[in-house]
């Protein structure tokens, strides 16, 4: 049989017979934020081209204020710029992968963050989707909060795009899973049942009813 | 004359970073692959290589700008 190994193919750390299912990036609605910023930047910008003139007697007197002024304020722009741009890329990488082992979240950024969490989908034992606000439904993001069987802490995906996709796919593949192990302990023993049966009806036998002493 | 070199300094620097980080995320991207294709672009167009593009042709504007400007002030 030609099986194909996923080691460490679309994440570090994915297992030889894991397979992606899906993945999801946040909602946009994260951006929004940056993007208004920018926006503001640029309007800034534009400004400073358009009053070029004002600007530059401004900054054409020789004083060590104007230069500390004009230093600063072009530090400020290009760090701004950096800032903005590496907010977007980690908007790329900052991915949730759901395979058919488990959910990983990766949080990445480019120089400062490299986060995974993985919940396996056998230790999932409720989850739910979350979605107030006129904002969320109008969207269509959410939240999918997900309870663990083997404590009694949540862990939270916030932002989901679509989650009522992302809630039947986690709840499908988590049935996929559990049947696949039963049936896998099946095959690994096969009169495993029989067995069972067997045991069952012994008990029964055992259980003799107790004589009657009146 | 001071504030056209810091100006220069400070726009070499920001190339050379804007540079280092698109080096390291393609090599990661390259490294670990998804399939885009299954995926709901951001706001149905923006890849993430045009973020990149608009990235290193802001940072060259900027850089080149601020200097010329510095210039033109100081000459």
């Amino acid at each position: 049989m030609n099986k194909t190994n996923n080691t460490d193919r679309h994440f570090k750390g994915q297992l030889e017979s894991e397979v992606v299912q899906c993945f999801y990036r946040k909602h946009w609605i994260v951006l929004v934020r940056d993007l208004i910023s920018f926006i503001v930047f640029v309007a800034v910008l534009t400004f400073v081209a358009m009053h070029f003139k004002g600007i530059y007697t401004f900054f054409a007197q020789d004083s060590l204020f104007t230069t500390f002024l004009a230093f600063s304020l072009l530090s400020l722009f290009t760090l701004f710029i950096h800032r903005f741009f590496l907010h977007f890329i980690r908007y790329y990488l900052d991915i949730t992968v759901i395979t058919n082992y488990r959910i990983v979240t990766i949080d990445k950024s480019l120089y400062l963050r490299d986060e995974k969490d993985a919940i396996d989908l056998p230790k999932i034992q409720d989850i739910k989707k979350s979605q107030h606000g006129i904002v969320k439904r109008l969207f269509n993001y959410g939240e999918l909060i997900i309870t663990l069987s083997s404590t009694t802490t949540t862990k939270v995906l916030v932002f989901v795009p679509n989650p009522g996709y992302h809630f039947r796919k986690i709840n499908k593949l988590k049935r996929e899973y559990i049947k696949e192990r039963i049936g896998r302990r099946r095959s690994r023993d096969p009169h495993g049942v029989a067995r069972k049966q067997e045991d069952t009806a012994t008990m029964v036998n055992d259980i003799t009813p107790l004589p009657n002493n009146t | 004359m001071a504030l056209v070199w810091i100006t220069t300094i400070i726009g070499i620097i920001s190339i050379g970073f804007c540079l280092m980080s698109i080096k390291i995320l393609y090599r990661y991207i390259n490294r670990y692959r998804f399939d885009e294709s299954k995926y709901t672009l951001l706001f149905g167009i923006i890849r993430l290589r045009y973020v990149v593009g608009l990235y290193a042709a802001f940072s060259l504007f900027f850089a080149i700008s601020s200097v010329l400007f510095m210039l033109y002030i100081t000459l």
